[in-house]
C-alpha cells in the first residue's frame, strides 16, 4: 500500500460565486515513505492548495486523500487536528511561530500536546536544536531571532514530535540564498537520518534541484511527474 | 517552563495580556470602574432606605404597633388600651420583641405669647424611651429630661423654629381628655430634637406621660410600640400576637401598613438599584465583548497555526476563555478591593451630604448616609462579571469557528 495516495483532489474557491476559481481540477498522485518530493508550478498553479489538502489543513470539494490507511478527507475536524498532530509536521514560508512562546516551547509544543513528559521534551528540543544549530536561542522569543534562525525553529517544532510526513509550503521563500541552502542541507539529513517523508511546494531552481522526485503543476493537474 | 498544558495555556494567556497592556489595563480599569460604582451605588441607596425606615420605626410607631382598633378611623384617646399589663406580659414573653414602650398620643394646641400652632403630643416614658426610640441620639439643644418637675417638653426643631422658642421658654399645650372636656398645661421647652421623622420634626412635642395621664384621666395608654429584633420578622410577630391578644378591641399593625409609602419607596429604589446595575452591566459586557472580539479577530492567524500543528478547537476556547477571565476577573478583584473599601469607609463615616440637609430631611433621611455592605453585593456582581465574560466570548469563538486551520494562516474569510 502506498504510504500517501491523492485521488481525483478538486478544490474550487468561491465556488457559485462571480469570483470562481478553480485551484485543482482533479490531481491524481501516490508517495511512498521516506521520498523527498518538491512540487513546483507557477503562481496560481495550485501548488500551495494541494499541499493543505495533503495536510489536512483545508477541504477538497471532491476526491480523497489518504496518507498511512487514514482517509484524511473523511475527517471531522477534530479528528483532523489529532491525525495532524501525531502525523504531520509543518513548515510554513512565513515561520509561524507561537509569538508569545519561547523558542524551546515553540519546539516542544507538539510534544506537549502528544502527552510527552518533561523529560522527553527536554531531551528530544536539546537533540533537534543542536542538530539545526539554534541550542542557543532556546530561551528566546521567536521575535528576537532572524529570518533564517526562525525558520530553523519552525523546522526543529515540525520534526520533534517525530511525524511520518513533512509538509513545506514554499520555506526558502523569506530567506536568502545561503540560509535557503542550509535549510534544504538540514532536511535532506532529516529525511535521511529521521526517515521522514518530505514534501515541499517550491519555484525555487535550487529547491528542485536537490529533490530527488520533481512534481510540476499546471493549471491546477499535474503537468510533469520526474524521477531522479 | 510549563508543566502541563493547562499550565501553558494560562501562560500563553497570560503573556497575551502582557504583551498588550495598555489595552489590558484600560479594559480591567473600566470594570473595575464600573464595579465600583455598582457596588457604591447598591450600598448607599439600601444604605439610605435602611436609615428612613429605621428613622420611621424608632421615632415613629415601631416595627409593630398595638391600639384600639377604632383609633385610627376615629383619632380620640378615649379607644385606648386600658389592659396594658395583659399586653406587657404578652409581650415579655414574645422572644423576637426587642423592646416595647406605652404611649399617649393626642393632638393639641400649642401656644406661646406670639404664636399657635397644632401639635402631636406624644405622653412618654424617657428612661423607656432611652432603651427604645433612643430620643436621647437626636438632641441638637437642651437635656434629655423634663426636669425635677416633670414639666418639661422635648419638641421638634422645626416647631420650635415655628414658635420662636428655645431652651427654657415656657409653651402652653392644650388638648382634650377622654371626655372631651378641653384641658390645658404650661410646659418648659427642656430639649429640642432633630429626628429626620417629618412628623416629629414638624409637630411633635414629648411630655411625661404620667403628666398627660393626669391632664387626660387617661390610664392606660393609646399606644404599645414594638421593636423587634430583626424588622423582616414583622408578619410572624404580628400573627402570633394576634393570636395571643384576646380583647377583640386591640389591632395590631406592622410598619408596612402604617407605612405604605416607606414601603413602596422602599420598593422603588430597590428597582431603581436593580435598573442601574443592569445598566452598568450591559455597558461591561459590550466593553468586554469589544475587547475580546478584537483580541481574538487580531489573533486569528495564531489560532489558526496551532490548529495547523495539532491544538484542538476546544483548547483554543479554552485559551480565550483563560484570556479574558484573567482580564476581567483582575478589574473585578481591583473594583471589589477599592469599592468593598469605599463601602467599608461609608458604613462607618458616613457620607456627609450636610448641604443638603433640609432636603433629605423632608424625605426623613439624614444628611449623612451611611452605607451598608453584603456579601450578596460582591457575589452577585462576581456572576454578573462572570457571565459578562463567558457571553462576550460566544461571538468570538464563533467567528474562529467558521474558519479552517488555513482560512485563519491565510486570514482569508
Amino acid at each position: 500500500m502506498n504510504f500517501l495516495n491523492i485521488n481525483g483532489v478538486k478544490k474550487i474557491f468561491n465556488e457559485g460565486k462571480e469570483s470562481e476559481s478553480i485551484a485543482l481540477k482533479g490531481v491524481d498522485l501516490t508517495i511512498e515513505k521516506e521520498e523527498f518530493i518538491v512540487i513546483s508550478g507557477p503562481s496560481g498553479s495550485g501548488k500551495s492548495t494541494l499541499l493543505n489538502i495533503i495536510g489536512g489543513l483545508d477541504s477538497a470539494n471532491e476526491g480523497s486523500v489518504t496518507l498511512d490507511g487514514v482517509e484524511i478527507t473523511a475527517l471531522n475536524e477534530n479528528a483532523l487536528a489529532l491525525f495532524r498532530r501525531e502525523n504531520i509536521g509543518f513548515v510554513f514560508q512565513a515561520y509561524n511561530l507561537i509569538p508569545v512562546l519561547t523558542v524551546k516551547e515553540n519546539i516542544e509544543y507538539v510534544m506537549r500536546l502528544m502527552g510527552y513528559s518533561q523529560q522527553e521534551c527536554d531531551a528530544r528540543v536539546m537533540e533537534v536544536a543542536k542538530e539545526l544549530d539554534i541550542d542557543a536561542y532556546l530561551d528566546k522569543l521567536p521575535d528576537h531571532l532572524s529570518g533564517g534562525q526562525q525558520q530553523r525553529v519552525a523546522v526543529a517544532r515540525a520534526v520533534a514530535s517525530k511525524p511520518k510526513l513533512i509538509l513545506a509550503d514554499e520555506p526558502t521563500a523569506n530567506l536568502d540564498s545561503k540560509n535557503g541552502e542550509k535549510l534544504m542541507a538540514l532536511m535532506q539529513k532529516l529525511n535521511k537520518d529521521e526517515k521522514v517523508t518530505i514534501i515541499f511546494s517550491s519555484h525555487d531552481p535550487m529547491v528542485i534541484a536537490k529533490a530527488r522526485r520533481s512534481i510540476v503543476l499546471k493549471d491546477g493537474l499535474i503537468f510533469e511527474d520526474k524521477v531522479r | 517552563m510549563f508543566k502541563n498544558l493547562e499550565l501553558l495555556y494560562f501562560k500563553m494567556a497570560l503573556l497575551h495580556l502582557f504583551r498588550r497592556r495598555g489595552r489590558s489595563i484600560l479594559i480591567s480599569l473600566m470594570i473595575a470602574i464600573s464595579l465600583i460604582g455598582l457596588l457604591l451605588m447598591e450600598g448607599m441607596y439600601e444604605g439610605m432606605m435602611l436609615q428612613l425606615t429605621q428613622n420611621s420605626i424608632k421615632t415613629g410607631s415601631g416595627t409593630l404597633v398595638i391600639e384600639d382598633k377604632k383609633l385610627r378611623a376615629d383619632p380620640n384617646i378615649k379607644y385606648n388600651i386600658k389592659e396594658t399589663q395583659t399586653l406587657a406580659s404578652i409581650l415579655d414573653k414574645e422572644p423576637l420583641v426587642s423592646s416595647y414602650v406605652l404611649r399617649i398620643s393626642q393632638k393639641g394646641l400649642i401656644s406661646t405669647a406670639g404664636f399657635s400652632q397644632g401639635v402631636s403630643v406624644s405622653g412618654v416614658d424617657l428612661k423607656e424611651e432611652a432603651k427604645h426610640s433612643e430620643f436621647q441620639n437626636y438632641i441638637t439643644s437642651g437635656e434629655y429630661s423634663f426636669g425635677a418637675r416633670e414639666r418639661g417638653a422635648i419638641i421638634g426643631y422645626r416647631l420650635a423654629k415655628k414658635l420662636k422658642v428655645d431652651i427654657g421658654k415656657k409653651v402652653i399645650v392644650t388638648m382634650q381628655d377622654v371626655n372631651n372636656e378641653v384641658v390645658s398645661v404650661a410646659l418648659k421647652v427642656s430639649a429640642i430634637i432633630k429626628t429626620n421623622n417629618i412628623a416629629i420634626d414638624a409637630n411633635g412635642l414629648l411630655m411625661d406621660i404620667n403628666l398627660l395621664r393626669s391632664l387626660t384621666m387617661l390610664h392606660g395608654a393609646t399606644e404599645i410600640s414594638v421593636l423587634l429584633k430583626n424588622r423582616d420578622d414583622d408578619l410572624l410577630v404580628k400573627q402570633s400576637l394576634e393570636q395571643k391578644i384576646t380583647d377583640s378591641n386591640i389591632a395590631v399593625y406592622s410598619y408596612k401598613e402604617l407605612y405604605p409609602s416607606l414601603h413602596e419607596s422602599e420598593a422603588f429604589m430597590q428597582t431603581f438599584s436593580q435598573i442601574s446595575s443592569a445598566f452598568i452591566f450591559i455597558v461591561a459586557t459590550l466593553g468586554i465583548f469589544g475587547v475580546v472580539l478584537v483580541s481574538v479577530l487580531e489573533r486569528v492567524r495564531e489560532f489558526g497555526i496551532m490548529m495547523a500543528i495539532g491544538t484542538q478547537f476546544r483548547d483554543i476556547v479554552r485559551l480565550i476563555i483563560y484570556e479574558s477571565l484573567l482580564i476581567t476577573m483582575s478589574g473585578y478583584l481591583l473594583g471589589a478591593v477599592i469599592g468593598g473599601s469605599l463601602l467599608w469607609y461609608f458604613s462607618i463615616y458616613g457620607l456627609d451630604l450636610s448641604g443638603f440637609s433640609d432636603a433629605f430631611s423632608i424625605f426623613g433621611m439624614d444628611s449623612n448616609i451611611k452605607a451598608t455592605i453584603k456579601q450578596e453585593y460582591f457575589t452577585s456582581s462576581f456572576l454578573s462579571v462572570l457571565f459578562a465574560t463567558i457571553a462576550a466570548t460566544i461571538i468570538p469563538i464563533r467567528t474562529l469557528k467558521k474558519r479552517n486551520p488555513i482560512e485563519s494562516i491565510q486570514e482569508r474569510v
